[in-house]
């Protein structure tokens, strides 16, 4: 033990309301302090990565030898996914279930779904509330969090791809055709990821280990997909399956923010699904985290 | 140093009475609170850290304002948990450093502040190592870091012993002493080891059934058996009980030394007198110190007065 330079402190406590960004900067980190988590990182992205090439070919930025890839122009033979100039573009591969399941399904296992089933396992709970954080400012954190690493890829990723398009293109036309819808489509996302990831980490808050949490939530992301196509298919009522499935509940909640064109889905099926679940999980997770539980 | 009231405090989980009318000041200084399992202790650190509220009775800080929140009495309080506990994927840098930002420190703050409290610990060369690799002692004294690096005035330690080989416990209670001794901390020092708190502390509760049934300073609840004494006479064959009886009780401890106790009002002139007046002569007379485990066993052994509903 020593003694040396040890002394007696001063500062300017920062306001209650500003402690929980610590933990959430910390919490959005989490995934890139190993090697391991940077390599998961690397592997989400490939399909990001994949758009960005064909962008820069369809845009002849890349060109292979002789071989030219020119850009798509709108015809009725055109796939509005592979058109650069539509939004479906750029937000397709991310509703749809693969790639955009998969790597939401990914990433939020490995960081939302463990996040607070962690603390707990090693009792870092006792050490957050003993502090001058409240459980709901440390859920809150948490969330926010996960949220700013999914939304790396559920939006960044998107905004990133378009706004390369923007600038490559030869004129200012496609800014102007698209921006509007863009900001739709984008906040369409913030909210879905919101909601995705807040179901994971209630989840996450409910279980006493983190095996058990991304079980969990794998199994009710991927089970109520497959219940809502099952049943949708059964009962002949298509519009079931993206209004049980979580996943599909919140590609249909997109594209009504961003106005655009879908059928066989009933909106307010997603958004009852989607809160129903939320305020599900809420009240038990406001029970389960409470401060008397921090000492044993 | 500030010093911490608790008046007419009671405490319930549901139907549950878990403190029932406690009050009780940890004076200045290093305070042992002693009690067996499901006595209390928690329930009275719980509520000082205000993650429960209590259904009476109020408690006060004496350097803060009456009815402060939870958050801003926390911000005076360390506290060291008594369960292994850490951040999941920190290094002992990382942990401490952040809990003293979840504290209220500025980034910068928390940081310089970390350096210092890990370097007081022993923990200096270890700060970049994840928590998950520590030894049990490590773990203590990071916990132990993490209690001070928002400089609180007064420090709940619980167990902090727990788990520590011989070495490592003597080191940490040098350590408790020293922040109360020389660094001006007030520590409520929560253990079932009655060595550590003689070793470190200057009073001692003791809670049973969530009442205090013994409290004071370490020379008042040691040396409160002040009237026994341990004597020797001159003859040998002298019968101290009959020459006594007026004076003291007398047990014989069966080495040629009796034991006795005074009576009320009766003094130690009293009693080298009586031995005079019978024909002997007091050799030697010891006064007996109970050890802090007697009295702990003697108190914890008196019933407290049970509460209205358990």
């Amino acid at each position: 033990m020593n003694t040396l330079r040890y002394r007696v402190d001063s500062f300017r406590p920062v306001p209650a309301v500003r402690r929980w960004w610590p933990l959430a900067a910390r919490e959005f980190l989490s995934l890139f302090r190993t090697r391991w988590g940077l390599a998961m990182f690397f592997l989400c992205s490939v399909p990001g990565i994949g758009r960005l090439v064909m962008l820069l070919i369809g845009f002849g930025v890349v060109r292979f030898g002789q071989m030219r890839a020119p850009l798509p122009r709108r015809g009725p033979g055109t796939l509005p996914e592979l058109d650069p100039l539509r939004v479906e573009f750029y937000i397709d591969p991310v509703l749809d279930v693969m790639p955009g399941m998969i790597v939401v399904l990914l990433l939020s296992s490995l960081v939302t779904a463990r996040a607070i089933a962690r603390d707990r396992m090693t009792n870092a709970l006792e050490l957050y509330w003993t502090r001058g954080i409240s459980p709901r400012a440390y859920l809150f954190a948490k969330w926010l969090g996960s949220f700013m690493l999914v939304s790396l890829l559920t939006v960044a990723v998107p905004f990133v791809l378009w706004l390369t398009a923007v600038l490559l293109a030869d004129d200012w036309s496609l800014l102007t055709e698209t921006a509007a819808q863009f900001g739709l489509v984008l906040t369409g996302l913030l909210l879905a990821t919101a909601v995705w990831t807040g179901i994971c980490i209630l989840i996450s808050a409910l279980c006493s280990s983190a095996n058990t949490a991304m079980v969990l939530w794998s199994m009710l992301l991927v089970g109520s997909s497959a219940l809502g196509a099952v049943l949708g298919t059964l009962l002949r009522e298509p519009w079931l399956a993206s209004s049980i499935s979580v996943w599909g509940a919140g590609a249909v909640i997109v594209r009504t923010v961003a106005g655009m064109p879908q059928a066989n889905v009933y909106v307010p099926g997603a958004v009852f699904v989607l809160g129903g679940l939320i305020a599900l999980l809420l009240l038990p997770v406001l029970r389960r985290l409470r401060l008397a539980e921090a000492i044993a | 140093m500030i010093s911490v009231t608790l008046e007419n405090v009671t405490i319930r989980y549901g139907a549950h009475t878990a403190v029932e009318n406690l009050s009780v000041t940890f004076e200045p200084g290093a305070v042992g609170l002693l009690g067996r399992n499901g006595a209390g202790k928690s329930s009275v650190l719980k509520a000082l850290l205000g993650l429960v509220r209590p259904v009476s009775g109020r408690m006060r800080f004496s350097d803060l304002p009456d009815g402060a929140a939870a958050t801003e009495v926390r911000a005076h309080v360390g506290y060291m948990p008594e369960r292994d506990a850490h951040l999941p994927q920190a290094t002992g840098f990382e942990m401490v450093s952040l809990l003293g930002m979840l504290s209220g420190m500025p980034r910068r703050d928390a940081w310089r502040r970390t350096h210092e409290v890990l370097y007081l610990v022993g923990l200096d060369e270890q700060r970049y190592r994840p928590v998950s690799g520590y030894s049990a002692g490590m773990r203590q004294k990071v916990k132990l870091a993490a209690a001070l690096v928002h400089d609180p005035r007064v420090l709940f330690l619980d167990e902090p012993t727990n788990g520590l080989d011989p070495g490592g416990r003597v080191e940490m209670l040098r350590l408790v002493r020293q922040l109360s001794k020389e660094l001006g901390k007030s520590v409520v020092f929560s253990t079932h080891i009655l060595q550590d708190v003689e070793a470190v502390c200057d009073a001692a509760i003791v809670m049973e059934k969530g009442l205090v049934v013994a409290k004071g300073s370490l020379q008042e609840l040691t040396g409160s058996a002040s009237r026994e004494h341990k004597i020797a006479v001159e003859p040998k064959g002298l019968d101290l009980v009959e020459c006594l009886r007026e004076v003291a009780q007398v047990r014989a401890d069966g080495e040629g030394r009796h034991a006795v106790t005074l009576r009320q009002n009766a003094t130690l002139a009293d009693l080298f007198g009586a031995v005079r007046c019978a024909g002997g002569v007091v050799r030697s007379l010891v006064p007996h110190r109970r050890t802090l485990e007697e009295v702990f066993l003697s108190a914890v052994a008196t019933e407290p007065s049970p509460p209205e509903t358990r």
